[in-house]
């Protein structure tokens, strides 16, 4: 392949974007600024703790990164230089999708000529870029499972969670940054750090207020709720909202079936899903004509009516969703009536709309 | 309302043959050198795309296809497994494209199979799933690529196949649809993978074909396009994930053809051929294929057939054999 000789620049640029990097722990962010010429001045700007790189410069700087990594790759001896890593850094920063780069960057980490914090740090800084890349997070996941393998530190986990709730801010129903968070609570889990589910709950609450439309975050709800109601080691970290709300919902008559004096637990688990069933009434009575907070409703349902196989849940249930059916009836038309008639069809609760 | 969606009044809906195939067949020669360099990374699946398109509205021709072979051949691995371009490291994804255009062009018995089938079966965890290379990634898409690779070759048996149906099991949803990993927000895309790899395994008596037929009706939107999640844009790929799902389903008359047709013609490009995501954009291969797929499934015009669980022309599929399941209407 031809190297482009045409741009004797960018191995200056690169190397300039390579020391920004490597020396400053502290890098937030890399965009690209919107500049159709050159100013005759370095195209890296750097302020704030932030990288950013000119447009005009972007096809130059990537053609020759590109064309100089391929044929690297393509040795059968590869020498590693700094060089290698210089072009690597720029390359993924300007393309993150291309999984051979970043398996070259790995290669690099198991011979210790790369540091996987430092790794960690640099790729939290192209998800800024490109908040959704599948790349990125599969490369953080390899680094945290397969060569750090410590999930004893909860600085570990705290830092991959915020990493993870950043690229989510900054990129709706990021599905792949949502199962991130997912698979790192999953290992911690594995090394019996219950309270996080709790703590995952208490802030995505607030997280979902923001969000009304995010349905990827409310599924992860769905996933910290299932652990909720399913491992009492996962619960016994919330702060109890049973009692209030099991009076709110059941009359006397309904709480004596549904309770003995030994289930405390369920108490709990009922608890905490009503909760989360009134908390997305008040979501749905405040934005109109969201789907995701429908869907998610009906999870709710489907979930309660799955745990409480008995006929006094669903007849409580069919109570209470007739009553906020009819309120949210006007404005929500057409996710009620399809609510009404999923309720019918999947969990045989009927409802008769006024 | 607030739905997200799009408008398509004053958009041109006429079909352009013609263009589409202009488009196809000039794709990549007149991109520039940066362009090209920036996709280079998942170029066999591009080549997949555009090759099937074209065959589609090409009443079955397609150029040049010596080359295309060699291309092939030059991405081939030692460890079986094939890479988007030269210089690339192998991948699923990429195997699984290499395959499907040698199919195409009625090459496959020239590949070394029993490589491949080694590298494919390679990549099978315990748990049945698979991963995308070495480096461990699991996702429910490199299922689909490692059960639609090997029954390509006609080498199904050679993997644990009650396993891979367990793992696809495991990622089901209690709205009837699966991700990419178990527990994972159900996904136009993943949905698609997962019952496509069951069709393949003639296994699709673990799916829950009302509700999920339900929830994959619910993924049309007013102008007609499909989105693959709860509030999502719509998108000419889901006009095939979605779709085709339903048609495996037997449940493809739940949603309103009419204006899915619609809503993909208004996203060609005009100027130059080629689908968009949706009306406006920048036209490519992927989409294009999509769309063109999707309007086959509709039998628009004189687009061949396609085969719903493998995405290839159904004469490919036909000549190899395969009868992947599909369930009849209810």
């Amino acid at each position: 392949m031809e190297i482009d000789d045409n741009f004797p620049a960018a191995i200056r640029i690169v190397t300039e974007i390579q020391n920004i990097v490597s020396k400053d722990p502290k890098l937030k962010e890399f965009d690209l600024v919107i500049q159709p010429e050159s100013q005759n001045k370095s195209p890296v700007i750097y302020i704030d703790h932030c990288l950013g790189l000119e447009s005009w410069c972007v096809r130059h700087v990537y053609r020759y990164v590109y064309q100089r990594l391929i044929t690297i790759r393509k040795r059968l001896k590869r020498p590693v230089s700094n060089e290698t890593i210089t072009l690597l850094t720029s390359a993924l920063l300007l393309n993150p999708e291309v999984t051979t780069f970043w398996n070259m960057r790995r290669e690099l980490v198991i011979d210790e000529y790369l540091k996987p914090n430092e790794e960690l740090r640099f790729c939290a800084v192209v998800l800024k870029f490109k908040p959704k890349s599948a790349e990125i997070f599969n490369y953080r996941r390899w680094i945290l499972f397969h060569v750090l393998k410590d999930f004893s530190s909860n600085d570990v986990v705290q830092n991959e969670l915020t990493v993870g709730l950043t690229a989510a801010n900054d990129y709706p129903s990021n599905y792949n940054a949502w199962n991130h968070c997912f698979c790192v609570i999953q290992r911690s889990l594995d090394h019996g750090n219950f309270a996080l589910i709790a703590q995952q709950w208490e802030i995505t609450k607030v997280w979902c207020c923001e969000h009304v439309s995010d349905h990827s975050c409310m599924q992860y709800r769905q996933r910290l709720l299932k652990y909720l109601v399913t491992d009492k080691r996962c619960i016994q970290h919330l702060k109890s909202c049973a009692s209030k709300l099991l009076l709110r919902f059941f009359n006397s008559d309904e709480r004596h079936k549904l309770m003995r004096p030994s289930e405390d637990y369920i108490g709990e688990t009922i608890g905490v899903i009503l909760d989360e069933l009134y908390f997305n009434e008040d979501l749905i009575a405040m934005y109109q004509n969201h789907e995701s907070l429908w869907n998610h409703r009906r999870f709710l349902c489907y979930l309660l009516v799955n745990i409480y196989s008995t006929d006094c849940i669903k007849e409580v249930l069919m109570n209470n969703e007739k009553r906020v059916c009819t309120n949210f009836l006007k404005g929500n038309e057409m996710f009620v009536k399809k609510y009404v008639l999923w309720l019918q069809t999947k969990l045989c609760i009927s409802i008769q709309l006024l | 309302m607030l739905q997200k969606d799009v408008k398509l009044d004053n958009i041109c809906k006429t079909w352009l043959l013609e263009k589409h195939i202009d488009f196809l067949k000039s794709f990549g020669k007149e991109r520039n050198q940066y362009e090209s360099n920036m996709m280079e990374f998942l170029r066999m699946s591009g080549m997949y795309w555009g090759l099937t398109a074209l065959h589609l509205i090409n009443n079955g021709q397609i150029p040049k296809e010596e080359e295309i072979f060699e291309y092939i051949k030059s991405c081939e691995h030692n460890n079986g497994g094939y890479s988007p371009a030269p210089g690339h490291d192998p991948h699923l994804l990429y195997t699984l494209s290499a395959v499907q255009i040698a199919c195409l062009l009625n090459r496959e018995s020239e590949l070394p199979i029993e490589k491949i089938v080694q590298y494919v079966s390679s990549l099978q965890l315990k748990d049945g799933s698979f991963t995308g290379d070495k480096w461990g990634e699991i996702d429910t898409r490199y299922s689909f690529c490692a059960l639609a690779c090997l029954s390509l070759l006609g080498k199904l048996n050679e993997i644990d196949l009650a396993k891979s149906v367990e793992f696809i099991k495991s990622c089901q949803n209690f709205d009837g649809g699966f991700g990419s990993r178990p527990g994972a927000e159900s996904h136009g895309g993943l949905i698609y993978c997962c019952v496509g790899a069951l069709s393949i395994a003639g296994r699709l008596d673990i799916v829950d074909a009302d509700t999920l037929g339900w929830w994959l009706a619910e993924r049309q939107l007013p102008s007609g396009g499909l989105n693959g999640r709860p509030e999502k844009l719509p998108d000419v790929c889901y006009s095939w994930w979605v779709f085709s799902t339903l048609n495996i389903l037997g449940r493809d008359h739940w949603i309103d053809k009419e204006q899915l047709k619609n809503f993909i013609l208004a996203s060609q490009d005009n100027e130059g051929g080629g689908f968009s995501d949706r009306p406006g954009d920048e036209p490519d291969p992927f989409h294009t294929l999509f769309g063109i797929a999707a309007l086959s499934l509709m039998s628009y015009d004189k687009i061949l057939p396609i085969d719903p669980t493998y995405c290839l022309p159904k004469t490919v599929i036909n000549r190899l054999g395969l009868k992947p399941q599909t369930l009849s209407r209810p």
